[in-house]
Parts: structure tokens; sequence; C-alpha cells
């Protein structure tokens, strides 16, 4: 065996990152430390009595630009990918990585959220005392597994990428160490990853059992000749139950809104945006690009499946998203719901085919930039003198007059959100609704997914009323965050949202050609 | 799904439900079941018939827990060496391997593999050691 | 029925199956009703470790190298998992003094 350097090309973003990772990790590591004692750690068990190391205030802020250098350039690197891309997809390092035009868009989307999501992270950071070098380093090591599995091909890198992207995500969850909130999030959203990833080996090990094979391409092409044992079906079941919880769809959901409302901001926006993306990525490959075959099998088949999921998901998230009075919380359940509308995409996909494929990107597209914005204001908002986040509908009374721009961004983010022309929000929902509308066996679905947008509208309007008609608490003792990158972060982001709603022609072209 | 293979894997899945069950039935006969009369004698610790000194719930230092994570991440990295060395001469050989010799070119391939493995480790130690989680104080 | 008697009477690919689904089981069961963090951890490991012979099983029965690589992939990432786990038990463990997952509900609305 020898070097192939065609491989090393191909994977050039997933190599490059992965070095970038490293590279701010040793930054981290070899920036300047001071000893404090204890006193300075809150609760720190009795018996470390001796001085910790610690990065003091603010020395890491210089690890954000560095981060953003690193994405943009990965952004860059997969542009000139598509470019450069033959017609038919590549497949790399025998057989366990595909490289194609869907993948490159997919990694495109995770990469520029993630990059507008972390420039509000310094001054986060900064204003809940929290100091958190290897957070960079972090965002980048689940990039790097959000890579491996969008462009998974095999089973054991379906596996490999969703574990890489989750224990980024787990210590990112518990990276405010001082707050309860934080770390008990992280071990809600621990414990559910941890017992997903027992289903997942236990599924990948049954349907290895079956087909003798874990390649993605060997699988389709013996499911289609052979047709599906029994163990084959409870194989693929507990991966599909794998990736529902991962999503968080209803009924999978029980950690999401305590997840997203207790880790630190910038990382909930991380994660609903990114995550969510990586892994639809994950589960259209699964589905649609290896068992379209079990699609249309009444109550076996995946449609029938994931048609409930996607009513109980977009049912329940809403209904439990009207009772917030906590916004942050209010947008975990919302993203519930949304999880819902991106499942009725995938059970378009499995009964209208391949035309369902660029609504549901677009929809994917806009719902993670959205997010972003979203998550950039509640970050912005800010803190109390304690340091606790404001994210009470009361917090929020009267920002309009208080912080005009902020209350803005978040008006147009939300009506994003609810699907109001002319944000992306509108043309993701008119897209998808219509590509699944060429089946008419889906009509009872668009139609629920119709009136739970309904629905939803009453929620993301009340906080703008809120914003802009409730008059502030006589005791408004809020410190919005003033750093010129957030602004600049969420700015971008809505921006991008606008544009996309008023000009939603290139990007359904780019969505559309995003083939396998 | 055919006739056929419904035979070919019937035993399985019956065997699988058996295990499920199985395991379900003696856990809930456990709870449930099982007399739970409990007294100072019965729920006090044995520690070879004399009577235990102090409580045995006694907090261990965090730097135990820091020691035992490092050893389990790098152990467990030293676990990749077996493979990798069983096919050692196959990843280094140009061609085709007869009872372990090369009949092609030898190339680097599998040494410069490990390496990247080995230095992606060292820079995990060396986070590690600039974090100061390994040493005692 | 037979064939189960058959299959049951060798020692075969059915046994490590029927291991690991024990296995398996017993994990799920201690994830559902065991409210200890740790103990958590410990039948998430369970479930894993049935999962891994299952793959071994298989990799046995078809000759085939792949199950054994990807059961090792398994344990390298078990690994990962609990390392990063006991980290966050820890972290909880300071701020709450207390690691029965029950109790945590400052999350509740």
């Amino acid at each position: 065996m020898t070097f192939d350097t065609s491989d090393l090309v191909a994977s050039l973003p997933l190599l490059f990152l992965t070095v970038a990772g490293i590279v701010l990790l040793l930054l981290d590591a070899f920036s300047r430390v001071v000893l404090v004692g204890r006193e300075h750690h809150l609760k720190l068990p009795a018996e470390t009595s001796e001085a910790v190391a610690v990065p003091p205030p603010g020395s890491r802020n210089y690890l954000m630009p560095v981060t953003l250098l690193f994405l943009l350039g990965a952004l860059a690197i997969i542009v000139w990918q598509v470019g450069t891309l033959p017609e038919t997809s590549v497949t790399i390092y025998r057989g366990m990585l595909v490289v194609d035009r869907f993948g490159l868009f997919v990694i495109g989307v995770c990469v520029a959220a993630a990059a507008l999501g972390i420039v509000s992270a310094p001054a986060y950071m900064r204003a809940h005392k929290m100091e958190f070098g290897e957070f960079y380093a972090l965002v980048v090591f689940a990039l790097c597994g959000m890579i491996i599995l969008v462009q998974a091909a095999d089973l054991v890198s379906v596996f490999l990428g969703i574990e890489t992207m989750s224990l980024g995500a787990y210590v990112l969850t518990g990276s405010w160490r001082r707050s309860a909130r934080s770390s008990e999030a992280a071990m809600k959203y621990f414990l559910v990853g941890a017992f997903v990833s027992g289903l997942l080996v236990y599924g990948i090990a049954l349907i290895y059992g079956v087909t003798e094979t874990t390649s993605l391409i060997d699988i389709k092409r013996i499911a289609m000749s052979r047709g599906a044992a029994p163990l084959f079906y409870i194989g693929w079941m507990l991966l599909l139950v794998g990736f529902a919880f991962k999503l968080g769809v209803v009924p999978f959901h029980m950690w999401a809104p305590d997840t997203y409302d207790g880790a630190p901001t910038p990382v909930s926006g991380f994660m609903m945006s990114c995550i969510k993306a990586a892994g639809f990525a994950g589960l259209i490959r699964l589905l649609q690009g290896t068992l379209p075959m079990l699609a249309r099998d009444p109550f076996t088949g995946w449609t029938f499946v994931l048609s409930w999921l996607a009513v109980l998901s977009m049912s329940l998230g809403n209904l439990a998203a009207i009772k917030q009075d906590n916004i942050k919380r209010m947008l975990a359940y919302s993203s519930i719901s949304h999880a819902g509308y991106l499942m009725v995409g995938v059970v378009a996909l499995g009964t209208v085919g391949d035309a369902a494929r660029g609504p549901l990107l677009f929809y994917l597209a806009s719902y993670a930039l959205t997010v972003v914005a979203s998550m950039g204001v509640v970050s912005w908002v800010g803190c109390d003198e304690r340091g606790e986040e404001r994210v009470r509908l009361s917090d929020w009374a009267g920002l309009g007059k208080r912080e005009p721009m902020a209350a803005l961004l978040m008006t147009i983010a939300l009506l994003s959100l609810g699907g109001f022309p002319p944000t992306a929000g509108f043309f993701g929902k008119f897209y998808l609704f219509q590509a699944a509308l060429g089946e008419s066996k889906l009509l009872w679905l668009i139609l629920v997914a119709i009136a739970n947008s309904l629905v939803s509208v009453y929620y993301y309007l009340r906080v703008i009323t809120a914003m802009y008609f409730r008059e502030p608490a006589p005791n408004p003792a809020t410190l919005p965050i003033q750093s010129t990158a957030m602004k600049v972060g969420v700015l971008v982001s809505t921006l991008l949202v606008l544009a996309m709603g008023m000009f939603p022609g290139w990007l359904s072209a780019l969505c559309a050609a995003a083939k396998f | 799904m055919s006739v056929e293979q419904a035979t070919d894997y019937g035993p399985t899945l019956v065997a699988i439900l058996f295990g499920i069950a199985f395991s379900c039935v003696f856990l809930g006969l456990a709870m449930f079941l099982g007399p739970k009369r409990e007294n100072a004698e019965k729920l006090s610790p044995f520690e070879c018939g004399s009577e235990p000194i102090g409580s045995p719930r006694v907090r261990f230092s965090v730097k135990f827990y820091q020691v035992a994570l490092l050893f389990l991440i790098f152990d467990i990295e030293a676990a990749f060496l077996y493979p990798w060395a069983a096919i050692f001469r196959r990843l280094s050989c140009l061609g085709t391997v007869i009872g372990g010799e090369c009949l092609g070119t030898v190339t680097a391939f599998g040494f410069v593999e490990m390496l990247v493995f080995m230095s992606t480790l060292v820079v995990a130690l060396a986070y590690v050691w600039r974090k100061r989680a390994i040493g005692w104080g | 029925m037979q064939l189960l008697v058959q299959n049951l009477l060798s020692v075969g690919l059915h046994h490590y199956l029927i291991l690991a689904v024990v296995l398996f089981g017993i994990g799920t069961f201690g994830v559902f009703m065991r409210r200890n963090a740790l103990t958590t951890l410990m039948s998430i490991e369970l479930i894993l470790n049935g999962g891994n012979l299952t793959l071994l099983a298989f990799a046995r029965s078809h000759q085939d190298m792949r199950g054994q690589a990807l059961a090792l992939l398994v344990i390298a990432v078990a690994a990962a998992e609990a390392a990063i786990g006991l980290a966050i038990v820890v972290g909880v463990f300071r701020n709450r003094h207390n690691t029965n997952i029950d109790e945590l509900n400052l999350l509740r609305y």
C-alpha cells in the first residue's frame, strides 16, 4: 500500500480542520496561565487546596479570530472543491468517505454557521466570567466529526462521525463549569447520547451480521437483491431511533430543551444549527441513499414511521413552546418542531424522490442561519449583575427602545422561524411543502405542518410584541453585551437570512445541484 | 423478505427474544420477589467479620479521577498498535506478501501512518502536561 | 423448535448473540431503572459491550476482519466517552454534591 494523494486532496476540508483543531488546542495550552488559590474556584472539593492554573480573563480572546480564519479557509477549500468535483461521486479512503456535492453543501452550511456563531463567544465568556480556551478547538473537532458523518460511505464512518461530533458537544455543553445548569445540561445530554451510541453500535452490529458488510453501497445492493431479513429490520430501526435521539425528535426529545437551555448560548446555537444539519444529512444518506427500497412498505417503511415522528415532533414541540416564558427554552422547543418540519422533508424524499432533496437542503440552510442569528441576539441581550442570563420574556420587554438594533435583528430572525416572507424561513417552508405535494398521499402531513406553523406564529409574535409594545420592568438591570464582533456576526447572519428570502433563486439552484 | 431468509434468521430472532425475556424476567424477579428485610446488620458493609472503621464513603481526591481518566485514554490508544503490527508487512509492501516476504517495493506507508497516529497522541500528552493534569501536586 | 434446540446444544454464533442480547438487555434495564449517574454509565458500557460481542461473533462467523476493526474503534470511543462522562459527573458533583439523576431539576419550567 502507498500514499494516495488523490484521497488526501479529496478529504482536504477534513484534514485542514483537524490540523486547525490541533493548532488551536496547543495555542490554548501554551498560552499564559495564572496560578490562583482555591478561593477563586467556587465549590472546589476541599482536597484540591493547592493553587490551580487558570487562564487569566480575556487571555484566550485572540483564539476567536484565529478560529475564524481557519473556518473561512475551510470554506474556501470547500468552494474550490465544489468547482473541481467530477459529475459522479468519488469514494475515498477505501470506501470510508464519499465526496459529492450533497456532502460539500451541508459541510459548507455547518462551517458557515459555526463561523457566524463563534464570533459571539469571547464576549459571552467575558460577560459570564467563564474562561474556556478549549472552546474553539472543541468546536473545530466537532465540525470534523460532522464532516465524517456527512461524507460517510460506511457504517463505521457514520458511527465515528456521530461520536466525534457528540464528544465535542458534551464538553461544550458543560463548559460553563461554575454554572450548575450547564453541568446539569451536559449530564443529561451525555447520558442520553452515550445510551444512543450503544443503540447505534448494536444496530450496526446486526446489519453487519446480516449483510456481511458495513459499506453503505454494498448494504444497498444486498438489501435490494435479497430483501431485508428480520434482524436487518431491527438493526436499522435501532439506527433510526439513534438518529431520532440525536436530532431531538419527539418522542426522543426529552434531553433537548434542558440541554439547549442550560448550555452556554453560543454552544446552544452551534448545536441547534450544525448538529441538526449534519445529523439530517447523515439520516438522508442512510435512508434515501442506502435504503430507498424500504421507504414505502405499509407500517414498516421508514416514510410511515418518520411521518408519525414528524407529526408528533411538530405538534408537541409547538404546544410546549407556547407555554414558555424563557426565550432560550422557547427556541429549544421550536427547534424540536423544526426537526418535525425537516422530517416532513425526509418523508417527501422517500415518496417523491430526489425532487425533495433541494428543498430540504434549503430548509436546513435557512434554519441553521436563522438559529445562529437568534441565539446571537440572546447572547447580546446579556446578563444581570450576578451573571445570570436575561432570557425571561419580562427581561426583554422594551428591548426595542433600549437596544433597537438587537430588537430589529431578533424580529427578522423570529419572522424567519415563523415562516413569514420575505425571509429565508418562508421560502424554506414554501419549497418543502411544494415538493411534498408532488405526492397526494402526503397532503394530510402538509396540512398538519401548515396548521403547526400557524400555531407557532403565536409564540414568535409574543416575543416581538414584548420587545416593542411592553413597557420595561421598573428595574431593568440588564447589561447588554457590547461587542462589535458579536454584533457583526448577528448582522451578517440576519442579512443572509433576508437575502435568502428576497433572492431565493441562487440558493435553491445550489441546493438542487447538491446531488449524491 | 423471502420465506427462506425468515427461516435462516428465525432461530436467531427467537434466541434474541429469549435473551431479552431472560434478562428482564430475572432482573424483575430479583426486584419484586426478593425479600427486603433490611436491618442494621445486613446493611453494614462486610469487612471480614470485624467492625467497620469509619465511613466507607471516603471522598477521594479528584487527582485519582484525573489519573484514572488519562490512563484510560492512553491505554486504549495502545490497542490500536496491535492490528497495525499484525498487518504491518502488508501495509508496507507494494505487491503481494508471501510468507512474510514482500515481493514488491517496500514503502514507508505503514510506518508513516503510525507516526501520524503517535504524533496526535503526543499532542494530547503535551496538552495534558501544560494543563498540569499529570503529576501529583 | 428442533432447529432452536439443535442450535442451543453446540456453542456457536447463536450463543454469543444470546449473551450479547442479555448484556444489551441488562444494560438497557439499568439505564432506565437506575438513578445514579455512575450506575447508568456502567449500564451503558454493558450495552456497548453487548454490541461489541455481536460484532465479534459475526466477524468470526463471516471470517471477516471488518467487524473486529469496528469493535476496536467502539472500545476506543467507549473509553473516550467514559472519560468525558466521569468528568461531567465530577463537574455536577462539584456544583450539586449529588449525582442522583432525579434530583437534577434546575432545568424545569
